[in-house]
């Protein structure tokens, strides 16, 4: 009989629960809270929704009072109106920090886990290749979501309890799946990406840096490009202008950053997160030893 | 107080032959160290990529030189310059930086091989300095490769030919992609011995503080290098990056102090020269005793 | 400080803490010419020790002499060292020789020396025929057979082997213990740390005992016991008789203590020759079969605990 040389067994017994990856999302959280730096990078983006909150209160309360000295001061002021454009810039301003993040939260995920042999410990339990890979991007979708998609519903909350009645409320509510959109759209393709650098090089600092070469050169190429040719639409080649074209698009923005129809920057999003699934799954699927 | 030695005993040589080796002078050691980088980093095939991504402003000329259309009115020289300022010398130069040189040492430290190094009785100022030419002979050679690919390029447009005037235009900017290269490989460097997570010093560097300083009033983007590497490149290749600044800045006005070319090389020489000298302390104080540096 | 040129590592007073944590606590100890065991369980400080012979570490207090000089930023004492670490640290994408060969240089060889002195090494310790071969496809044994040719490669007057048979397999775990016997032999100066006793009692009887960063003990296994004298030598007899054999040790002044276990006996006594005595009398005299004796006391594991109390 010939033995195959397998450095752990799979589990082979019966699966407790259905929701293991969030054992991988508990882990990982747990790692991630006890880094100095990332919670730095979570109270960079509290002090943006704190400043926000200050617009809105400055619009809906300040403004709204005719007898307050500032209420005309901010009443001129257009770019603190609580419009679309608001959410938009919000996360949109979120866009960096929430890839920053990912590249500090990210990018060792998968690679450190090959490196320390982690993968066998985590197979040889009642964990499939499927929930590691799902544990790993629910962690970084939740917490790119934490920096965007929930603050922005938060403050839509605020804008609400704070100028109360219908017409604020059927304001808001159109806004509330653009917002949840642009989040996701941001968050789900960023942190594939960084996932499938983490998973094909063998280094978290080479992950972080082929991630970010990726994203400079896709923005530089798109612009040089628009700039050199005249020709605005090669700005879709640019991933954050690509990106914030769709936001444009999502929001109902007039005045968009180059005319092409949505689904070409849409198109290059889904490729990059299907081609970094699939470099996921392609990676991760071959650690587990079929039982 | 010292202990005083006798004369070692060499008679457990024989097993190794009996002969012992003879240890060489500081120049041998850096060639050493340089010939080993070079190896290591040659040998990774994360660096096609890097050469891919270098490969990229190369594109642009050949795209308009094939289309008839775009190809009319196009400035040849003018596009040489503006590309190579805009992608070689401000994207490429330190994203090269970041790939190659934020690991020389780093790398040494996540892997633990450090122990072989800093266990050998190298200096650790040749080990750094090794390192750090290593990484300039590979980064060197790619940005110069795709320099010259681009100028050829550009040839395809009008008024630009292989002559004196571009050559020098190349060899110009050849010399800027140097300097930017030495600058940000120090930087990086530095960032990558003092920190285990230089990737993201290095981006807030780079792409954070370099473009907030240029907006900030007064002489607080003298802090950066980008400042040095502008300072160097012809007036041609700055006009777009002029009415853009102008821009960003919105009514805002800013009192621009500009620098002579000359004392910018100097400003980028000693960049370098001071970032190397701080990893180089860095290396000399630091204790290497784990997976993390203590010191 | 002694001149004593057989001294080859010398610590006084020497301490070093990381943070809140003591490594190494007022260590003085001479280490000498030969194989020395270093000893002591995990976190007992023995690769900070290392580390700080081999001038990675910088001592928080007191001062360390190896071939009599401090060895940080020492190069001339650098030159006759050679460091084999615990755990397996390669280069990527090198062979075994190469990975040799790029030390060599780094120790400042010329190429022509490099070559030469790694396919010593490399022969040294039976590598020639695999060391053409990726590192990345070598057993543990050979990645760490690769190891001590880096450390033997530039013909050092002093090595340390820090965990040398860390994951080997029993016929790897001999081969090392005969290198390393044979290195002692042939003059080297060998520090060989090690958690399991038993290991360093194949390759050397001079040990250096150490416990949460202190020397506990620092001589021959030998000596050590006898230094003991608080607690008894146990002397293990398998015989079929137990208790039969049990009176010739009754009534005897040396003998302090008597256990019966299945098939044998322990003496525990504080004079082991008198009880050695008496186990010749009663075999010359043929009065109770005696299959076996084992003085357990005498293995390290005995001394260890005893020691630690």
């Amino acid at each position: 009989m010939p033995i195959y040389e397998q450095n752990y067994r799979s589990y082979d017994g019966e699966a407790w629960h259905h929701f293991r990856w969030l054992i991988i999302v508990e882990q990982e959280v747990r790692v991630l809270i006890k880094q100095k730096k990332f919670l730095v990078l979570m109270i960079v983006g509290l002090v943006h929704l704190i400043l926000r909150v200050l617009q809105l209160v400055a619009m809906d309360i300040i403004a709204q009072n005719p007898n307050h000295p500032l209420a005309l001061t901010f009443k001129q002021f257009d770019f603190l109106s609580i419009d679309q454009r608001m959410f938009f810039d919000f996360i949109r301003f979120q866009g960096p920090l929430t890839v920053v993040l990912f590249l500090l939260a990210g990018s060792g995920m998968i690679c450190n886990d090959f490196r320390n042999n982690i993968m066998e410990l985590y197979f040889s339990k009642p964990i499939s290749w499927r929930d590691y890979a799902l544990g790993k991007i629910a962690t970084l979708t939740g917490l790119g979501l934490f920096l965007t998609a929930i603050p922005a519903l938060f403050l839509m909350m605020l804008h609400n309890i704070l100028l109360p009645g219908a017409a604020t409320f059927a304001q808001t509510i159109t806004w509330v799946v653009p917002t949840i959109l642009f989040s996701l759209l941001l968050v789900i393709p960023a942190a594939l990406m960084v996932l499938a650098c983490s998973a094909v090089v063998n280094s978290f600092n080479y992950a972080a840096v082929t991630m970010l070469m990726i994203i400079v050169a896709s923005a530089t190429m798109g612009t040089v490009l628009a700039e050199m040719l005249r020709a605005p639409n090669y700005q879709v080649i640019s991933l954050p202008l690509a990106y914030n074209r769709l936001g444009q698009y999502f929001y109902g923005m007039r005045y968009p950053i180059f005319e092409l129809d949505w689904y070409w920057p849409m198109s290059i999003f889904v490729a990059i997160s299907l081609i970094s699934l699939n470099l996921v799954f392609r990676k991760v699927r071959r650690a587990e030893v079929a039982p | 107080m010292e202990m005083k030695r006798d004369v070692p005993d060499t008679s457990h040589t024989v097993l190794m032959g009996g002969e012992r080796p003879v240890p060489a002078g500081m120049l041998s050691f850096i060639l050493s160290v340089t010939g080993h980088t070079t190896t290591l980093i040659l040998r990774r095939q994360r660096l096609i990529f890097a050469f891919i991504i270098c490969l990229m402003p190369v594109v642009i000329p050949l795209v308009i030189s094939a289309s008839s259309d775009l190809q009319f009115g196009e400035d040849g020289m003018k596009m040489f310059m503006q590309l190579t300022k805009r992608v070689h010398i401000e994207v490429l130069a330190p994203l090269l930086a970041l790939f190659l040189a934020t690991m020389l040492v780093g790398e040494d430290v996540e892997t633990q091989t450090i122990h072989y190094m800093l266990t050998r009785p190298i200096p650790r100022t040749a080990w750094v300095v090794g390192r750090f030419i290593g990484y300039m002979l590979i980064a060197a050679i790619i940005l110069s490769l795709s320099l010259v690919l681009t100028f050829f390029a550009c040839v395809t447009l009008p008024n630009f030919a292989i002559g004196m005037e571009t050559l020098t235009e190349l060899a110009r900017f050849e010399f800027i992609g140097f300097l930017a290269l030495l600058a940000y490989g120090a930087t990086t460097m530095m960032l990558g011995t003092i920190s285990k997570r230089p990737i993201i010093y290095g981006i807030v560097f780079l792409y954070g503080w370099q473009r907030a300083a240029s907006l900030v009033p007064g002489m607080v983007d003298f802090l950066t290098i980008v400042k040095y590497t502008t300072a160097l490149i012809p007036a041609e290749a700055t006009a777009t990056q002029a009415v853009k600044t102008q821009e960003a800045l919105l009514a805002f006005q800013k009192q621009v102090y500009l620098i002579g070319a000359g004392k910018a090389v100097v400003m980028l020489l000693l960049i370098t020269a001071g970032l190397l000298g701080i990893t180089i302390a860095a290396v000399r104080i630091r204790e290497y005793s784990g997976s993390r540096a203590i010191g | 400080m002694t001149a004593d040129s057989n001294v080859i590592i010398e610590a006084h007073e020497l301490s070093k803490w990381f943070g809140e944590v003591v490594a190494v606590n007022n260590l003085h100890v001479q280490i000498k010419r030969g194989v020395t065991g270093l000893l002591g369980p995990n976190g007992a400080g023995k690769s900070t020790f290392i580390k700080l012979c081999l001038g990675l570490l910088r001592p928080s207090r007191g001062h360390i002499h190896v071939l009599g000089s401090s060895p940080r930023h020492n190069p001339a004492v650098l030159r006759e060292m050679g460091y084999c670490p615990e755990l397996d640290h390669f280069f990527d994408n090198m062979t075994g020789y190469e990975f040799v060969y790029a030390l060599n240089r780094y120790w400042g060889m010329t190429k022509q020396d490099a070559e030469k002195f790694t396919e010593k090494a490399c022969e040294l310790v039976s590598m020639t025929d695999r060391m053409d071969d990726p590192i990345e496809e070598y057993s543990k044994g050979m990645r760490q057979r690769i190891k001590i040719a880096q450390a033997l490669a530039t013909n050092p007057d002093l090595l340390f082997l820090d965990e040398p048979m860390s994951g080997l397999d029993p016929q790897g775990r001999e081969e090392m213990y005969t290198l390393i016997r044979r290195l002692g032999d042939a003059g080297y100066g060998v520090v060989v740390s090690s958690h399991i006793l038993y290991e360093v009692e194949r390759v050397t009887d001079n040990v250096v005992l150490l416990y949460n960063g202190t020397v506990l003990a620092h001589g021959r296994v030998k000596e050590i016991r006898d230094l003991i004298d608080e607690h008894p030598h146990t002397i293990k007899i398998n015989t079929p008789e137990p208790r039969a054999l049990a009176k010739a040790f009754v009534g005897d002044t040396a003998v302090m203590q008597l256990d019966f276990l299945p098939g044998g006996l322990v003496v525990r006594t504080k004079d082991p020759n008198a009880c050695y005595q008496i186990l010749n009398d009663v075999m010359l005299e043929r009065r109770h079969p005696i299959h076996g004796v084992q003085c357990s006391d005498d293995n390290l594991q005995s001394v260890f605990e005893y020691l630690v109390g």
